[in-house]
C-alpha cells in the first residue's frame, strides 16, 4: 500500500483519534505513538454473547462491554491502515476474539469486517468503531471466519436469530439450546 | 539583442562547436539552457519498458543525475523493447538497474546514473527532496501513489505515464501551480478496491501462481516510445523553465506549459492524442493538507 508523507499521516490521524474521543470510544490513557504507528484501547458497549461454561449445553450470558486493540499503521488511511484486534470474549461467527475463556489457546482477535475489505475514500476510523458496534448486533452467520467456535456461532445463531435473542435477553430470560439435535459440543 | 547574446550566437555558428559539441543542436532551441539540464538531478522509478526509453532520453539530453529505482531483474520476455538491456544479462537475470547504469554510461559517460536496487517505499525519502524532477514508469498504482504523494508534499515536479497496448498517458504533477489535481484527487473507490483486492483479509498479500501480484499487460516499443518522449519532454520542461515560472507564476512561450493537472492520452489504434483536465479534490488525501507556516 502506498504511504502518506508522515506529517499528513501525522495530522490526518490525530484527527480521526481525536473525533473517537470525543465520542468516548477511547479507553482513558491508552494511546500510544510509535515511530510508524499509533495504537490505542476502544471500548464497545452493545449487546452480545459469551458461553456461560464449557457443558455439552450451549447456554449463553449476554454482554455489553467488549474491548477492541486498533493500530492504525503507515498505509492508513489506504485500506489495510486499520488494524483492529478484539480482546473480550464473545461468542460471534466473524469475530475470534484474543480471550476465549473456555479454550486452552487463545484466539486470533481476528474481525471480519465489510467496511474494511470495501474500503472507500470516505471511510475512517469514526465509521470503523461504529461498525464494529453495529457487527456486535448484527451476527453475518452466513459468512463465518474459519474457526471451530465461529463456525459453531454461525450455526448457533442461524437457528436463533438475533432479534429473538434480544427479546428473550429483554424479558429477562436465560438463553439455553436444550433440544436434542442441536447440542453443540465444545472441544 | 544584447551584446553577450550575439556573441553567443557567433560562438554557435563556429564550425568547430557545431561538429564537436555533442549538445550543439538542441543548444539552438530557443530558451534551451544546457546548464540547467546538465545540473539536474531526475527520479526515474522503475526502468522497465517506459522507463527504458525516459533514461534513454535523459542521458543523451545531458541530465546529470538520473537516480533510477528497481528492485526486478531482467528477464528475456524484456528484450523486445527495452533499448538498454541485452540478451546476456536476460540470460544471468541480472539486475535491471545494473544493466541500465552500464549502457548509459556507453551512451553519454558524462552522465551519473545512480542505480537503486529497493521498493520503492524503502527507499530514503530524502531523496524526493534532492531531486528536481520525479519521473514514474510504473506498472502498479500503490507506487504510483506512494511517488506522487512524496513528490507533492515536497514540491517536486512530478510525472506520470501508464502504458497499455496501443494507449498511454501522461499527467504532470505540481504543488505550485494552485487548484492543479494530483494523482491521488484521481482515485476512485474502484480504485481503492483494486488496490485492496490484492491483500486479504488479514492484510497478507496475495500472490498468483507466478508468485506476482500485479497483471502482465501487453506492451509494444513503439507505445513506450511515444510516452516515454512525451515524459522526457515534460521533464525538460521542468527543468528549463521552473525557475521562470517561480519568478513570473506563468511558463514561457519558447519551453512551453506542462501537461500540470492535465492528463495526455494516446490512443495509438485511432492515432489520436487527447488531453483531458483533472479534477482537483478539495478533500483529497494528499493535496488537501496545509503545511504548516513555519
Amino acid at each position: 500500500m502506498p504511504e502518506l508523507p508522515f506529517e499528513i499521516w501525522k495530522e490526518r490521524v490525530e484527527n480521526e483519534i481525536k473525533i473517537l474521543k470525543n465520542l468516548h470510544f477511547i479507553e482513558n490513557d491508552t494511546i500510544s505513538w510509535h515511530e510508524n504507528n499509533v495504537d490505542f484501547w476502544v471500548n464497545i458497549n452493545s449487546l452480545g454473547f459469551i458461553r456461560k461454561d464449557n457443558t455439552e449445553v450451549l447456554s449463553l450470558l449476554p454482554i455489553k462491554n467488549h474491548r477492541v486493540f486498533i493500530k492504525l499503521n503507515r498505509s492508513f488511511p489506504y485500506p489495510g491502515g486499520i488494524d483492529l484486534s478484539w480482546f473480550s470474549d464473545i461468542f460471534h461467527p466473524n469475530i475470534h476474539p484474543v480471550e476465549l475463556k473456555h479454550s486452552e489457546k487463545p484466539g486470533t482477535g481476528y474481525i471480519c469486517l465489510n467496511v474494511l475489505k470495501q474500503w472507500s475514500r470516505l471511510s475512517d476510523l469514526e465509521s470503523t468503531v461504529k461498525s464494529l458496534q453495529k457487527l456486535v448486533e448484527n451476527p453475518n452467520p452466513d459468512d463465518p471466519l474459519s474457526y471451530d467456535i465461529c463456525t459453531k456461532a454461525a450455526e448457533f445463531f442461524k437457528r436463533n436469530p438475533m432479534e429473538n435473542l434480544r427479546e428473550s435477553f429483554d424479558n429477562g430470560e436465560e438463553i439455553k439450546e436444550e433440544d436434542e439435535d442441536i447440542i453443540i459440543v465444545d472441544d | 539583442m544584447t551584446s553577450q547574446e550575439e556573441q553567443e550566437d557567433i560562438q554557435l555558428l563556429d564550425k568547430d562547436t557545431v561538429e564537436s559539441d555533442k549538445f550543439d543542436r538542441q543548444k539552438r532551441i530557443q530558451g534551451w539552457d544546457q546548464n540547467k539540464i546538465t545540473n539536474a538531478k531526475v527520479m526515474v522509478i522503475g526502468v522497465g519498458a517506459t522507463g527504458n526509453e525516459v533514461v534513454k532520453n535523459l542521458v543523451l539530453s545531458g541530465v546529470g543525475t538520473v537516480y533510477i529505482i528497481d528492485y526486478d531483474f531482467i528477464e528475456r520476455s524484456n528484450l523486445n523493447r527495452c533499448v538498454l538491456f541485452n540478451s546476456k544479462a536476460a540470460e544471468s537475470n541480472e539486475y535491471k538497474v545494473d544493466v541500465v547504469k552500464e549502457a548509459c554510461e556507453i551512451l553519454n559517460p558524462d552522465v551519473k546514473v545512480v542505480p537503486i536496487k529497493k521498493d520503492l517505499n524503502a527507499i530514503d525519502k530524502n531523496l524526493y527532496k534532492e531531486c528536481d524532477v520525479i519521473c514514474s514508469c510504473l506498472d502498479n498504482i500503490e507506487a504510483r501513489l506512494e511517488a506522487n504523494n512524496y513528490a507533492y508534499y515536497y514540491d517536486v515536479p512530478f510525472i506520470d505515464s501508464g502504458i497499455d497496448e496501443y494507449f498511454g498517458s501522461v499527467q504532470a504533477v505540481y504543488s505550485k501551480v494552485q487548484d492543479s489535481a494530483c494523482l491521488q484527487c484521481g482515485i476512485s473507490d474502484k480504485d481503492l478496491d483494486l488496490m485492496w483486492s490484492k491483500y486479504s483479509c488479514t492484510g497478507q498479500e496475495i500472490k498468483t501462481e507466478d508468485r506476482e501480484s500485479t497483471k502482465k499487460i501487453a506492451t509494444i516499443i513503439t507505445t513506450t516510445a511515444i510516452i516515454g518522449g512525451i515524459q522526457t519532454q515534460q521533464v525538460l520542461k521542468f527543468l528549463l523553465d521552473i525557475d521562470y515560472f517561480k519568478e513570473n507564476g506563468k511558463w514561457s512561450r519558447q519551453i512551453g506549459e506542462p501537461l500540470i493537472g492535465k492528463q495526455l492520452l494516446y490512443n495509438g489504434l485511432m492515432n489520436r492524442f487527447k488531453i483531458i483536465e483533472k479534477l482537483k479534490d478539495p478533500n483529497c488525501w494528499t493535496c488537501s493538507y496545509q503545511k504548516p507556516i513555519s
